[in-house]
């Protein structure tokens, strides 16, 4: 069991979280969907895991590194 | 070398969405072109009472049956000639592209006579000159099917006219370049439209139908009062045996379209070229047919561009180059029908280290002589100060440089978004690649109109914080959708092609076929040798 911080590549504004804590995901699962130069990226999940837990809500602007989500794996 | 994997699921219901999506925007595009052909088409009782064959059974006879032909500017002129989407003509009433005569690949252009008389609407010289400049870009023979009352005299603008003679200037320089050009006299030929016979190295003209004059009767009564007839003053027979315009007379307009395909195969055009190599290749593994669903139409909804790259190129089988630097900017080296080539794609905004892995890509093509084709489909250059430290603007010029210097053939595709300055990285129209087609799906612009009208709506507001002023949110509110409108108007493929940004909108499914077709013609061109001469061929 490891805790890996999912971090955003992109700044931007959280567009939507596709899922909840202590769901689980597969790898590249999209975790949270960022708005960014006009498009909507996902930020997916790096290996199977579960959902620990969402550092974001919707519409929360996010920079570059930031981390979103913890993921358990 | 083992083929892409693909994640798509053709049963899935985001598939079948987009596809429906995709070929609804295509089906699109088709009833445009329908809706010209439709309407010339309701001009065939007058060919029929005239002998004569409409303008697109002039181009069937023509071209070689069986052979391909790749059509260009179908949609010029729309939302040109009326804002109106629902009754605006594209085309500029002609019909163009490239085309094989009895085996010699040629441009081909055809007065649309069967749309008010074939004469000239405001993008028929654009459309004209570009295929002039294929012809000599290509070193392709350029045959010209005439019929025309020339420019509607209701629509003159004065620069139109002006500029109209840079038509005569590039046929003048195609017969200089040692470029033969052929005229067919199916119809009128006046005025200004005098000069397409007078400056073509080839004549064919139908009896009884074909003239040529700089001015009709009507123009001759008005301006000296001399009483004469077309025949006497314009037609065939007077050209072919008086002035010496003519060079060959024809009975009807099938007769005619004889006498161009003999022309082209007397000039035996590829005598003196290379021939080509002719290699083996695997068709993708991955049913090109697919490209149709793994697209959202929605240029906001990403996808992975390497699933249609595998249904591109041969056997599915390509070479990532860094693929894990600059990962959003994907480059890959594979071969398109046997000839190897450089394709660049977009999983997401170029960022410093995408734009640096496409110029050094670029310039590997250009030391390899590798085409590189282009699939455009980027929201631009990453902005933010985050970027700009990290020299976003040098290293986007870098890949702009590179761009803009290739030695080697471009083609680009707009298959999605293609904005800002990410569009000249990727190739686009200022470029002037090689070939450039879009999908339907395409969206260009500077910016999109939610951008431009949230960047408009903060300027005015921080103007009037300075100004102490409380800012009008009616009017702000409504300058705010006007701007959306006003961007988000001329962004959409049907536009853009309109505006002839484009050389027209593919299916996507045809994106091969049409690569394929491109490619060919740049390396024909490349082993293609021409006898230039000082002034062109003179009709003495």
């Amino acid at each position: 069991m490891s805790l890996i911080n999912v971090e955003s590549e992109l700044a931007g504004t959280v567009w939507s979280i596709p899922v909840s804590p202590g769901e689980t995901v597969e790898e590249d699962d999209p975790l949270v969907m960022v708005e960014s130069m006009k498009m909507e990226i996902p930020i997916s999940a790096p290996r199977d895991g579960v959902v620990k837990e969402i550092k974001v809500a919707e519409g929360d602007l996010i920079s570059a590194g930031q981390v979103v989500v913890i993921l358990e794996s | 070398m083992t083929p892409f994997t693909t994640a798509i699921d053709p049963k899935s219901d985001a598939f079948q969405r987009n596809r429906a999506d995709m070929l609804a925007l295509m089906d699109k595009v088709h009833d445009l072109k329908d809706r010209a052909a439709a309407l010339s088409e309701r001009r065939r009782p007058r060919f029929d009472e005239r002998g004569q064959l409409t303008p697109r059974e002039r181009l069937h006879r023509l071209l070689d049956p069986g052979m391909p032909y790749l059509e260009l500017y179908a949609l010029a002129n729309y939302l040109v000639d009326t804002a109106d989407r629902d009754a605006s003509i594209p085309g500029a009433s002609a019909l163009s592209g490239i085309g094989f005569i009895n085996g010699t690949r040629c441009v081909i252009f055809v007065d649309d006579s069967g749309i008010a008389a074939g004469s000239a609407v405001a993008k028929t010289s654009d459309k004209f000159q570009a295929c002039l400049d294929i012809a000599m870009r290509y070193k392709l023979p350029f045959v010209h099917l005439v019929e025309s009352a020339g420019a509607d005299l209701l629509q003159y603008a004065v620069e139109s006219w002006a500029f109209a003679g840079r038509m005569f200037c590039k046929l003048a320089q195609l017969s200089a370049a040692g470029i033969p050009t052929i005229a067919v006299l199916h119809g009128p030929a006046t005025a200004g439209g005098a000069y397409m016979p007078g400056l073509s190295d080839y004549v064919i003209s139908v009896k009884g139908r074909g003239r040529a004059s700089l001015a009709a009767a009507a123009l001759v009564r008005a301006a000296t009062g001399e009483e004469t007839n077309e025949e006497d003053l314009a037609g065939t027979e007077m050209h072919a045996t008086v002035s010496g315009l003519v060079e060959y007379s024809a009975e009807d307009d099938a007769h005619a379209l004889l006498i161009a395909r003999n022309l082209v195969k007397r000039l035996d055009w590829n005598k003196n070229a290379a021939p080509g190599q002719m290699r083996a290749y695997d068709p993708p593994a991955l049913d090109p047919d697919e490209i149709a669903g793994l697209v959202p139409v929605d240029y906001r909804k990403s996808y992975d561009v390497r699933e249609v790259i595998a249904r591109i190129v041969d056997g599915s089988v390509f070479e990532e180059f860094k693929p894990r630097y600059g990962a959003s900017t994907v480059c890959v080296q594979a071969a398109l029908f046997g000839r190897a080539c450089g394709i660049v794609g977009n999983n997401g905004p170029i960022d410093p280290n995408g734009a640096t892995k496409a110029a050094q890509f670029f310039q590997l093509c250009d030391q390899a002589d590798m085409p590189v084709v282009f699939l455009s489909n980027t929201t631009g250059y990453m902005v933010g100060r985050d970027y700009e430290r990290a020299g976003m603007i040098k290293h986007g010029a870098k890949m702009i440089q590179a761009v803009s210097n290739l030695r080697v053939p471009r083609i680009t595709l707009y298959i999605g978004a293609s904005f800002g300055a990410g569009n000249y990285g990727m190739s686009g129209i200022g470029f002037a690649p090689d070939f450039l087609f879009s999908w339907p799906n395409a969206t260009t612009g500077v910016m999109g109109g939610q951008q431009a009208a949230l960047t408009m709506d903060q300027v005015a507001r921080g103007s009037a914080a300075r100004r102490g002023v409380e800012v009008d949110e009616d009017q702000l509110a409504q300058q705010k959708e006007r701007l959306i409108a006003h961007f988000d108007g001329q962004s959409d493929a049907l536009y853009t092609s309109g505006r002839m940004l484009d050389q027209g909108i593919i299916d996507p499914r045809d994106t091969r076929k049409v690569l394929g077709f491109a490619l060919e013609t740049c390396a024909e061109a490349r082993r293609q040798t021409v006898r230039p001469n000082a002034f062109g061929v003179a009709r003495m």
